[in-house]
């Protein structure tokens, strides 16, 4: 079996084993999930059991359809109104609420009236009223023998549609969904650079301190167990993504089965509340599916590989050069963070200004453009520029690993005196 | 008897320090060699050398007929003096790994880690892991990954240092198998006693250079200072005279010193002839300690 690949065995396997990679791996999309369920557990934590007790006087509803927390009782028709607006807590089971509607016109539902001793919460009121709203709808269309589609081409939808002209072809763009997707493909290859990166540094120092390196380079060329672990590590990244996708895949579904009621409510409070949002949310949807995501995704792996090489090159070079002091490697591994910050503030800026010479730049020049190319490329990029971009991320690649090779073989057995970096610049263009 | 192993004119230098500066000794067949020198001397500097760790900027190095950096690394078993491992790895898999790192099948290394741990006592560490284990064991695990290979080379760096004198004993014992098995075994210390002790030949650096090297027996030949000790009955009267002056008394043995060599016999003859009763009359030849010291002085006094 290929050395190397015997390295990138032993680096992938005693990683995945671990429990904390297991635990990190797990309760990763755990905690994602909580975060983004927070506020429909907190609402529901909040909510009681509301049984109502309803008079319709008008007889235009009939029935209000039950919902988790919320149960319509029609009965008692026949006591007087003002008696239930008092004592519709003592009738019967006894209720939370009562609901009054009035005889009324199905264009003019006024005096509709709820009697609570608390405040019903504004979802509850909000259901009721879409409920009843579209109820008078239906029946109003009736009266006036309309239908509903014509009604909906009396007032069209307006929407101006972005193009962007830049380059060849004309693409359909949408600059809230760009952004977003940019911003979110950046931010996932920062996270890995600098996750991953440390953990490539981190395992240099522990075989450089343990002293295990000198056994290990009896038996393999040093830039070989270099690229192993490099490799290696990037297996662990990517199986921890992939993880992460698979659960978060399923734990939505899972949620989506036992909190299917709750969600329903939401959206449904949402519909009627806001018909604005509504239709953002489907245009939303149009935009997405505009979006090549093959091309972006195949663009995103490029810059994710290529940026992930350079990196943690980097940061191996780093970990060869520390000492037995754990202090020792903080100043080298600072500007090599800090690289990673300002490409992250550049993509920041870039998104809202993606047509800058500074985003420019930032794309080509391969220690920013693994994280700002991929945030530029749904603005739409020249292919010419992409191009350049991805020949300078594959030389810079090269680059790297072969500076970082010659540090490394040289500071890996350097115990006890401090490097300097006068030096380690030696060693890179010395023989 | 040839030589299995030629140095050659080898320097190496590093940015302000030349590690090595035209050393050329050879190491006989089916011999334990010691590598001697003080620290910095550039012993290291050389087995990472011979280890292919890095290159000799001139000078060749042959092993068994080849030019060393044409070896392969499965020839060549090299224990480092700082002895490492991957502390969480189990004691089982380190051995494979490092086994298969030197080109075993996975098999071969598994069978060879389970025979020579059963052969060192300790058949059942295969589970535990290294940083479970005391540092006597953990030495243990690392001579065996050294030689589970069957290296046709094997370089000792302080392979002691740290052992108990049982497990001290054990390794030694492992060492002279080896070596009757025709492994070519460089053995690198600073503990002369050891080196008396286990090898036939030696070579000493210092400052990067070669100050002695050849056979033991005959090192101390050639530094002998013409010592003698007499063991007596009961001490006689000494006086002074044109053979030998007294350097040392020791409760009923005398240690003389010749003032001319070859004349051991005159001084037995002076004794009989003074009717003392001689016990035991022998040659004191200086040990290896001593020689060391007196020569890695006078060179720092260059």
């Amino acid at each position: 079996m290929n050395k190397t690949l015997l390295i990138i065995q032993r680096e992938y396997i005693t990683r995945v084993r671990k429990k904390s990679f297991i635990i990190f791996t797990l309760l990763g999309p755990v905690f994602f999930l909580l975060i983004s369920l927070l506020p429909i557990l907190i609402a529901n934590a909040n909510k009681n059991n509301l049984h109502i007790l309803v008079k319709d006087d008008s007889g235009l509803i009939p029935a209000l359809p039950d919902t988790a927390g919320l149960y319509f009782t029609y009965k008692y028709q026949s006591i007087p109104v003002n008696t239930l607006k008092t004592d519709y807590s003592t009738i019967g089971e006894g209720y939370d609420a009562f609901l009054y509607i009035p005889a009324m016109q199905p264009d003019a539902p006024y005096g509709i009236e709820i009697y609570s001793n608390e405040q019903v919460s504004l979802t509850t009121k909000l259901y009721i009223e879409s409920i009843i709203a579209d109820k008078l709808e239906t029946i109003n269309l009736q009266q006036h023998d309309l239908d509903k589609n014509i009604l909906l081409k009396l007032r069209p939808k307006v929407d101006i549609d972005d193009k962007v002209t830049s380059g060849e072809s004309q693409k359909e763009g949408n600059a809230a969904i760009a952004s977003a997707f940019g911003f979110g493909m950046g931010f996932i290859i920062y996270i890995v650079l600098l996750i991953y990166g440390t953990m490539v540094m981190r395992g240099v120092m522990e075989e450089k301190s343990s002293r295990i390196i000198e056994v290990i380079i009896s038996s393999v060329k040093p830039f070989q167990l270099m690229m192993g672990k490099i490799v290696g590590i990037g297996l662990v990244g990517l199986t921890q993504f992939v993880a992460w996708g698979f659960l978060i895949t399923i734990l939505n579904i899972i949620i989506g089965i036992l909190f299917a009621g709750q969600l329903s409510d939401l959206q449904q409070v949402s519909a009627s509340s806001g018909e604005v949002e509504m239709n953002a949310i489907t245009e939303a949807m149009q935009s997405m599916q505009n979006i090549p995501i093959g091309y972006y995704l195949s663009m995103f792996i490029i810059y994710f590989l290529g940026g992930y090489f350079i990196y943690a090159s980097l940061f191996a070079a780093i970990g060869s050069l520390a000492g037995d002091e754990e202090g020792d490697v903080q100043t080298f591994a600072f500007p090599v963070t800090m690289l990673i910050l300002v490409s992250i503030f550049i993509m920041m800026a870039v998104v809202q200004q993606p047509h800058t010479p500074l985003a420019f730049w930032a794309s080509i020049i391969p220690l920013s453009s693994p994280i700002v190319m991929p945030a530029l490329i749904p603005f739409g990029v020249p292919t010419w520029q992409i191009v350049l971009s991805i020949v300078l991320l594959f030389g810079g690649f090269i680059f790297t690993t072969f500076l970082a090779g010659r540090i490394y073989r040289t500071a890996i057995l350097m115990y006890g005196k401090k490097i300097k970096v006068k030096e380690v610049f030696k060693w890179m263009f010395y023989k | 008897m040839g030589d299995i192993m030629t140095f050659s004119q080898v320097n190496k230098r590093f940015s302000d320090v030349q590690a090595l500066q035209d050393v050329s000794f050879t190491i006989p067949e089916n011999t334990i060699f010691g590598l001697l020198g003080p620290n910095g001397a550039g012993k290291t500097t050389l087995i990472r050398i011979i280890t292919k760790i890095f290159a000799a900027d001139s000078g060749h190095i042959v092993f068994d007929g080849s030019d060393i950096q044409t070896q392969q690394y499965a020839n060549i078993g090299y224990m480092p003096e700082e002895k490492g491992m991957y502390k969480k790895m189990k004691v089982g898999e380190h051995l494979v790994y490092l086994g298969r790192l030197k080109g075993l099948k996975k098999s071969a290394a598994q069978e060879r880690s389970k025979y020579w741990l059963e052969k060192l006592g300790a058949g059942d560490w295969w589970n535990k892991k290294l940083e479970d284990l005391s540092k006597g064991m953990q030495q243990k695990t690392q001579f065996i990954a050294t030689v589970l290979h069957n290296p046709k080379l094997l370089i000792l760096d302080e392979p002691f240092s740290g052992l108990d004198p049982v497990n001290a004993e054990m390794i030694k014992n492992e060492i002279y198998q080896l070596h009757q098995q025709g492994t070519t075994i460089i053995f690198s210390t600073h503990r002369m006693e050891q080196v008396e002790e286990i090898c036939k030949t030696i070579a000493l650096i210092n400052k990067g250079k070669l100050i002695l090297n050849g056979e033991v027996a005959t090192i101390k030949q050639q530094f002998k200072q013409h010592k003698f000790l007499i063991s007596f009955e009961s001490l006689p009267e000494i006086e002074d005279n044109d053979l030998f002056t007294v350097d040392q008394i020791n409760g009923q043995s005398v240690t003389v010193q010749l003032k001319s060599k070859n004349d051991q016999n005159q001084v037995l003859q002076y004794f009989i002839s003074r009717n003392a009763i001689i016990n035991a009359y022998y040659e004191i030849l200086p040990s290896l300690n001593d020689i060391f010291i007196s020569i890695v002085n006078k060179a720092n006094h260059e």
